[in-house]
């Protein structure tokens, strides 16, 4: 037998054969049955993934107002300290302004001695 | 390219295609149908991926090529009794030499699963070397080499046997 025979006697050896009766149907429904399967929890996912979203976005607008009101409060804490401490520097340079005038007052009569 | 049917008219199609394949690669019917069922149900999980009808037919192709390579190695490893065990008597009334025909099927059956499944695709599936490495993604010439030695083999058996005939 040369190779050419031989591949011959190979092909028909090895030919393709007719798939069995029914086969098609049967993996026709086998894939609705899954198709069927993975759809309702498909929407149930998608009620999870809304679910999550409404919980993300509650937390996320929670978070928000925390941090704004966080913020508007440290800002009125600042107010408080600058007045304060305006206040304080009013008093000092009042205070200095005085003390200033005296020895202003003092020193040329000393002089004129 | 063309537009591509719907699920149903690709099973059609192409069940007898796969169910070849399979069954060749595992000398098995009811192995071979359970491998097609799931080559399709793994096909309709990706139709969404699937462009034309000749891209499914390739992508049935590999993919029942693949999961039948990977089948005979799983069925090797496993225990009890193995494929060629429980392989089915393959003699063909209709073939003009039924003896010669199940020798030679026979002979594929006992060949390493890469080897086994080049040889389907080349003389069943007809497809050329580089085709063959295109869709199992191996160099051409690693495709070449392995057939050539294959069917050296194979020819080797097949003489051995009649030899062995001659003599009783």
């Amino acid at each position: 037998m040369d190779e050419r025979e031989f591949e011959e006697k190979m092909r028909a050896a090895l030919r393709p054969v007719e798939a069995p009766d029914g086969l098609a149907e049967q993996i026709i429904r086998r894939a609705e049955a899954l198709a069927e399967r993975t759809r309702k929890p498909v929407t149930q996912q998608a009620w999870l993934r809304w679910g999550a979203l409404a919980a993300l976005l509650a937390m996320g607008s929670f978070g928000i107002l925390r941090w704004e009101e966080k913020k508007r409060a440290e800002q009125i804490e600042a107010r408080k300290v600058a007045e304060q401490f305006t206040m304080a520097m009013n008093i000092t340079t009042r205070k200095m302004a005085r003390i200033q005038k005296n020895l202003v007052v003092e020193v040329p009569l000393k002089r004129g001695h | 390219m063309g537009s591509l049917p719907s699920f149903s008219e690709l099973v059609h199609s192409h069940q007898g295609m796969v169910f070849s394949i399979t069954l060749r690669a595992l000398g098995n019917r009811e192995v071979a149908e359970d491998l097609t069922q799931e080559v399709f149900l793994s096909l309709h999980q990706n139709l969404a991926s699937i462009e034309s009808e000749d891209h499914a037919r390739n992508w049935l192709r590999r993919t029942a090529a693949n999961r039948s390579v990977d089948e005979i190695r799983r069925l090797k490893y496993r225990r009890g009794p193995s494929l060629d065990q429980v392989a089915e008597p393959s003699v063909d009334a209709e073939e003009s030499d039924p003896m010669l025909m199940a020798q030679l099927r026979e002979s594929v059956a006992s060949l390493p699963p890469l080897a086994r499944m080049l040889t389907i695709m080349r003389f069943q599936q007809e497809m050329e070397p580089r085709e063959i490495a295109a869709e199992l993604d191996m160099p051409v010439a690693t495709v070449k080499s392995r057939l050539h030695r294959t069917m050296k083999l194979l020819r080797g058996k097949l003489e051995k046997r009649a030899e062995v005939r001659k003599h009783r």
